[in-house]
C-alpha cells in the first residue's frame, strides 16, 4: 500500500514508526468466532425471503398474472371497471347531440304543434 | 513507500474471487448451500472486523448476523463486475458495524470486562497488557477512523480496497489514516 501524505511517512524515520506502530497493533489479536455462529447465521439468513430486482419482480408478477386467472383478481377487475368508465365516458362524450324538436317534425308530429 | 503486511486471509480471499462470484450467483438463486459455504468463508474476517469496531461479543455477533442477512436478501444486487465479492461483503458489515454504533446509548458503551479480558487468545499477561492497550486506544478512535484502521491495519486491505469497502475515496481514506495513526502513537507511545 502507498502512504503519501502523512507528513512523517515520506522517509526512514516514518516507516519505522510505521513498523512500529503496525509492531503495537500486532499484539491485539482476533478472538475466533464461536463455533456454531455461521450455522446459526446461514439458518436465521435462509430463512428470510430474497429482494429480486424491480424488473425481475415485474416481470413474474406479469407471467403469474397471465398464466394464474385468480392472481391479482382485484386489480384485474379494478382494471376492467376503469377501462368500461372510460370507454363509456369517451362514447357518451363523441356522441353526436340529438335535437328533439327537428326528430319530432321529421317524425311527422309537428303538423299537430 | 512501506508496504502492509497481509494477512495470508486476505491474499486467499482475492484468490477466492471467481469462486465467489460463482458462489454468489447461486446464492441470488436461493441456493442456502452456497450460502451457507460463503458464511463459513467469510465469517472469521467479518466477526474479527466487528469485534474490533464494536468491542463486546454480542454486539460483534449480532452485527455480523444483520450483514449475512443483508447479503442473502440482497444477493441479486451483487455485481461479480463492478466489485469484488470481498469489497462488496465488507461494505455491507462495516455499514452492519457503524449501524450497531449509531445505535448505541452512551449508558451502552462496552467496557473492558472480565469476559473481554478473558476470550483475549494473548499467551501471557504482558501479552494480555499490550493487547489490552491496543484495543482501548484502537476503541478510542472516531467510529471511520478506527474502520480505517481495522480494514487497513488488522485486515490488510490496500487503501483502494479499504476506500471501496468504505464507499469513499482514497485520498478521503488516506486523511483518515493520517489523523489514526497520529492518534494511536499520542496513546500508545504517550
Amino acid at each position: 500500500m502507498t502512504i503519501n501524505d502523512d507528513d512523517d511517512m515520506n522517509d526512514e524515520t516514518g516507516m519505522e514508526k510505521e513498523d512500529g506502530l503496525k509492531a503495537k497493533l500486532a499484539a491485539w489479536r482476533a478472538v475466533p468466532p464461536p463455533v456454531d455462529l455461521a450455522a446459526r447465521i446461514a439458518q436465521r439468513a435462509t430463512a428470510l425471503p430474497q429482494r429480486k430486482p424491480w424488473g425481475t419482480r415485474i416481470l413474474a408478477a406479469a407471467e403469474r398474472a397471465l398464466t394464474e386467472w385468480r392472481y391479482g383478481l382485484v386489480y384485474k377487475l379494478a382494471t376492467l371497471a376503469l377501462c368500461a368508465a372510460f370507454g363509456f365516458a369517451a362514447g357518451t362524450y363523441r356522441a353526436e347531440s340529438v335535437d328533439i324538436v327537428a326528430l319530432a317534425f321529421g317524425a311527422g308530429a309537428g303538423e299537430s304543434l | 513507500m512501506p508496504q502492509r503486511s497481509m494477512p495470508s486471509e486476505i491474499s486467499d480471499t482475492r484468490s477466492n474471487a471467481s469462486s465467489d462470484a460463482a458462489l454468489m450467483e447461486r446464492v441470488a438463486g436461493g441456493d442456502a448451500q452456497a450460502f451457507r459455504m460463503l458464511v463459513e468463508r467469510y465469517l472469521p474476517r467479518a466477526h474479527a472486523v466487528a469485534r474490533r469496531m464494536l468491542g463486546s461479543a454480542a454486539e460483534a455477533e449480532d452485527a455480523v448476523q444483520e450483514a449475512f442477512c443483508r447479503i442473502w436478501t440482497h444477493a441479486a444486487a451483487f455485481r461479480a463486475e463492478r466489485a469484488a465479492f470481498f469489497t462488496w461483503a465488507y461494505r455491507i458489515i462495516a455499514n452492519a458495524c457503524l449501524d450497531a454504533m449509531r445505535r448505541r446509548t452512551p449508558a451502552a458503551e462496552p467496557v473492558d470486562d472480565m469476559a473481554e479480558n478473558l476470550a483475549d487468545p494473548a499467551p501471557d499477561a504482558q501479552s494480555r497488557h499490550e493487547s489490552l492497550q491496543v484495543r482501548q486506544a484502537v476503541q478510542a478512535l472516531p467510529p471511520r477512523q478506527r474502520l480505517a484502521v481495522v480494514l487497513c491495519y488488522f485486515e490488510g486491505m490496500t487503501n483502494p480496497e479499504a476506500a471501496a469497502a468504505m464507499d469513499m475515496n482514497v485520498k478521503a481514506l488516506e486523511g483518515l489514516l493520517v489523523r489514526a495513526r497520529r492518534s494511536l502513537r499520542n496513546r500508545l507511545d504517550g
